[in-house]
């Protein structure tokens, strides 16, 4: 689904700088540079492969900036190109402390580039580069808002009707004054595949999103977890639905039913379920 | 709910304006060198830097045309002192493709990193470029151009997402479309009757054409918000045309629909402005009819709106 509607890069372009980074490894005469080289080949070789979006892995942009600040210090000469590099390391995703010492590494990268330059280059470069530094700093504070928006936008995917953790606190809201004032009968029921397929951890998501219908929202609660609300006549009909969708999921299903006015938040109750053994456990309001 | 996806405003204006006066202190440092073929372009390229400095300040609708300008700027600047530099090394070509990659869009920057590749390699010394170089540059902006690129995906599944129009903060059309779709299987599978309000707001049209577009957006905002505070919890909203809103009405029967319509139209004449006078809405209630499908009762309610909007005979 991610990769359906491009939420994640195409896995081409880090396989295009890749390769290109191994030609200029082989181009490059044995030595400590042409480590660098080989091991900036296999990282991108590795994000290209991986199913995971860039973002969780944090620590990638520290083992990139020390990779460019190897090359510029062991050939400045030669690797002098990759000072440029350090305005666009600001702008990976990164928690604000690699982000600082990315540029603590970049003042020191620029030290030892202001070795082998006229005092004249030198200067100019210094100016440069901190404008450059600056103006990465500004969209990186721009790319951090827009990944919180990315965060807490309330629908997972464009075209699949699945709704995040943060919008399900705000419907069962609406549905609980709905079914009060209606009469109808509301729950929540929690989903998850007790072995999950770990490339398509969506996979449970897009049954659901086939098997219910368009008025029952789905939502993604976590990784492994789904939740649907369910709205029926009465509590005996809802049961029968219940059912009726259990029964149409493939695989081994661990799920939980929770009243509508269940006073624990919903992603506590995902946390529960991970952790839950029996197939299916019912919390009625009378129960509690 | 778009947020704000630009580098922040007074950081790069802050890189513009002080790069202004660098400019001319540069020029500064030709003259007293004896430079004086060099003298020119820096000190004109520092007032059309300040130039874009203030256009980014003022003018936010015109940033790109300051982006374009810095970067013009630098590109001249470049081009006139590469070819000065003795024993260059892969340093300075790295310059113009990393700033035009931080100003603009990862496409078009591309794009011009390409096209102008051969003027960057060629400029520094009198040989033509080693493999080695333009190697160099390659890897340089294919790896570069990966985190801007990824930005810009995550922006586009933000924009994909997105439910709520930013005009009115009413539901945009698309997901309109869609939540009418669940109501009304929700109305056929727990044998509720479902009502549809078409609101038609003459006066925005009017307010667009002769007062612009602050007006007739301060007008959709008030009117969403009216609706909203006064309709039950679970009644949806949503702009189905500029001018057009739909506002469903679950389990409710068509003799109620019809007070709500009063109601609400009582409602939006509060909402005063002196351009336009107090608020009126032209509206007509629609039923889903027994076993009516969706596209159907879709295609009703839009023939509705097309009614509402014909100008009265």
């Amino acid at each position: 689904m991610e990769r359906k509607y491009k939420t994640r890069l195409p896995n081409a372009l880090f396989l295009t700088a890749a390769g290109s980074l191994a030609v200029l490894g082989i181009m490059e005469a044995p030595g400590p540079t042409s480590l660098m080289l080989w091991a900036g080949t296999v990282i991108f070789a590795c994000l290209a492969l991986t199913k995971r979006p860039p973002h969780h892995l944090r620590y990638l942009t520290l083992i990139i900036a020390l990779l460019v600040l190897g090359l510029l210090w062991f050939d400045p000469q030669r690797h002098g190109i990759w000072i440029w590099a350090w305005p666009i390391l600001l702008l990976f995703p990164q928690p604000p402390l690699i982000q600082l010492s990315v540029a603590v590494l970049s003042v020191v990268a620029w030290w030892r580039m202001s070795y082998v330059l006229s005092l004249e280059q030198s200067m100019i470069l210094t100016l440069l580069l901190a404008y450059l530094l600056l103006l990465g700093l500004a969209n990186a504070r721009a790319f951090l808002r827009l990944r919180h928006h990315i965060d807490i936008r309330p629908r997972v995917s464009p075209r699949m009707r699945m709704w995040s953790a943060g919008r399900l606190s705000h419907d069962l809201e609406i549905e609980l004054a709905r079914s009060e004032r209606d009469g109808t009968h509301g729950e929540l029921l929690l989903l998850r595949a007790r072995t999950p397929n770990l490339f398509k951890p969506e996979q449970l998501g897009q049954t659901l999103d086939s098997t219910t219908y368009p008025f029952e929202s789905c939502y993604w609660l976590n990784g492994t977890v789904f939740a649907v609300i369910l709205v029926a006549r009465d509590s005996h009909a809802a049961q029968l639905r219940r059912d009726a969708i259990l029964e149409q999921l493939p695989g081994d299903i661990v799920a939980r039913v929770s009243p509508l006015d269940e006073s624990t938040p919903p992603i506590l109750l995902a946390q529960e379920l991970t952790q839950q053994q029996e197939a299916l456990r019912i919390d009625t309001e009378a129960s509690r | 709910m778009t947020p704000q996806r630009l580098a922040s405003t007074w950081l790069v204006t802050l890189v513009y304006a002080t790069a202004a006066p660098l400019l001319l202190v540069y020029a500064g440092w030709h003259y007293l060198l004896g430079h004086y073929s060099q003298i020119l372009l820096p000190s004109l390229l520092s007032l059309v830097v300040a130039g874009a400095a203030a256009l980014r300040l003022t003018r936010h609708d015109k940033r790109h045309l300051s982006s374009y300008l810095v970067l013009i700027s630098c590109y001249l600047l470049v081009a006139s002192e590469l070819p000065h530099i003795d024993n260059p090394g892969t340093l300075w070509i790295g310059l113009p493709p990393v700033l035009t990659l931080i100003l603009l869009p990862p496409g078009p920057a591309m794009l011009l990193n390409v096209l102008l590749a051969p003027v960057w390699l060629t400029l520094p010394g009198d040989s033509l470029p080693s493999g080695d170089v333009i190697m160099h540059y390659i890897v340089l902006i294919l790896t570069a151009v990966l985190p801007l690129w990824w930005h810009s995906t995550q922006t586009r599944l933000l924009h994909a997402t997105d439910l709520y129009d930013s005009e009115s903060g009413a539901l945009s059309r698309a997901a309109l479309s869609e939540r009418l779709h669940a109501e009304i299987s929700r109305a056929q599978t727990l044998h509720q009757p479902l009502s549809v309000i078409v609101i038609h707001l003459p006066q925005a049209d009017m307010a667009r054409e002769q007062f612009g577009n602050q007006l007739r957006n301060t007008l959709l905002k008030r009117f969403s918000q009216t609706i909203i505070t006064h309709t039950r919890c679970g009644d949806i909203l949503g702009r189905y045309q500029p001018s057009l809103f739909w506002l469903l009405l679950p389990n409710t029967t068509e003799a109620n629909a019809r007070i709500s319509q009063e109601r609400l139209a009582q409602e939006a004449t509060k909402i005063l402005f002196p351009e336009t006078g107090p608020l009126e809405l032209h509206a007509r209630v629609s039923r889903l009819g027994k076993d009516e499908s969706h596209s159907h009762f879709e295609q009703r309610l839009s023939i509705a709106g097309l009614k509402l909007m014909e100008p009265p005979s």
